[in-house]
């Protein structure tokens, strides 16, 4: 798939998993290299680009036993740009569907 | 490759794309280091499904980051800036005095009402009139306060999302000249949820139509009362008496 477009579905599925709970890194990578086939490495930059859009913020909380970790949490600005692009992206791949299985009826 | 190959030549390649705050960067990835190897994944094995660190290097590089936009287009923007927000403000105190004009109005008339009702006539302000007249007057106005208070409902919502939408426009002005990313805008329309807008209609509707009935009513019945039209001359309203 072409990687530009792979990049931006990616920062939204990123997006999606944040707006369930606040995450660190390694959670998503892990949770997103289950679903997909992408390399674990390219979370990590989607991660830092989404931060410095102001869409997402990092805080440090303490484990037991461990180094403390770096949480990612949904700004404001992060859960409005969730919902929008959500909204956008179904139509858009509601519509691609349509087109490749061949079903133009307009009644829908 | 190993865990530290990984890491140096990861941090190197960062350097490289004068990509800031490499350590905080590389951090990331000893954790993923960490992680993977408490779950018994041995450094080869984690490295391959990393990806090559000078394709992931690149990837922290920011399109448009190093396009230094000039002073004298900077000073530009800024007084535009400056500008808007200074006709902004202006009619935004011009929108907020309206706002105080429909609350003023909103109160006298709920004290009116209060007062025909209860017979409560404050320094003699109310006009002479039979008790059961000012009961008619009484409903009436107090139709016009619930439209009063609906309208004011709608325009402080108008109100509220036209400076929320003027601050998010302002903000991606700023944003798009700094390169940084857009918000989404937001639409002048507020959201009143169909529901609530539905049950708003109706009660507009009944108390235009209560208001218009009570109106022309009290109208009717204090000139029957008074036993003329102009009822306001027979009970000398305007200091004298027909």
């Amino acid at each position: 798939m072409n990687a530009q477009y792979k990049k931006g579905v990616l920062e939204l599925c990123v997006l999606s998993i944040l707006q369930r709970r606040d995450c660190y890194g390694y959670e998503i990578s892990e949770y997103l290299s289950n679903h997909i086939e992408i390399a674990d490495g390219t979370v990590y930059p989607i991660l830092r680009k989404l931060k410095s859009d102001g869409l997402l913020t990092t805080y440090l909380q303490e484990e037991s036993g461990g180094p403390p970790r770096k949480y990612y949490s949904l700004t404001l600005f992060g859960r409005e740009t969730f919902e929008k692009d959500k909204a956008e992206y179904l139509n858009f791949a509601h519509a691609i569907k349509n087109i490749l299985e061949g079903n133009d009826n307009d009644e829908e | 490759m190993t865990k530290n190959e990984f890491l140096s030549k990861l941090s190197e390649e960062l350097q490289r794309n004068k990509i800031g705050d490499t350590a905080d960067i590389v951090n990331e990835y000893e954790q993923h280091f960490a992680f993977k190897l408490s779950d018994g994944y041995s450094e080869e094995e984690i490295c391959a499904k990393l990806g090559d660190p000078a394709v992931l290097a690149a990837q922290f590089k920011r399109e448009g980051e190093n396009n230094n936009s000039n002073s004298g287009k900077k000073i530009l923007t800024i007084t535009g800036v400056f500008f808007i927000d200074l006709f902004a403000g202006m009619i935004f105190i011009l929108l907020a005095a309206w706002e105080i004009v429909m609350a003023a109005l909103f109160v006298s008339s709920f004290v009116l009402t209060v007062c025909l009702f209860s017979g409560i006539n404050i320094h003699a302000l109310i006009p002479p009139m039979p008790y059961w007249c000012g009961v008619v007057f009484g409903l009436a106005f107090a139709a016009f306060s619930i439209l009063i208070a609906i309208g004011s409902f709608y325009y402080t919502a108008f109100f509220r999302q036209s400076i929320r939408s003027f601050g998010r426009y302002h903000h991606n002005i700023l944003a798009s000249f700094w390169g940084k990313a857009l918000a989404p805008s937001i639409g002048i329309r507020p959201s009143i949820s169909a529901n609530t807008a539905r049950k708003l209609r109706m009660i507009t509707r009944i108390s235009l139509a209560a208001f218009i009935i009570f109106s022309i009513l009290a109208c009717i019945i204090s000139a029957l009362t008074a036993g003329g039209m102009g009822f306001w001359h027979v009970w000398g309203w305007f200091g004298y008496t027909g």
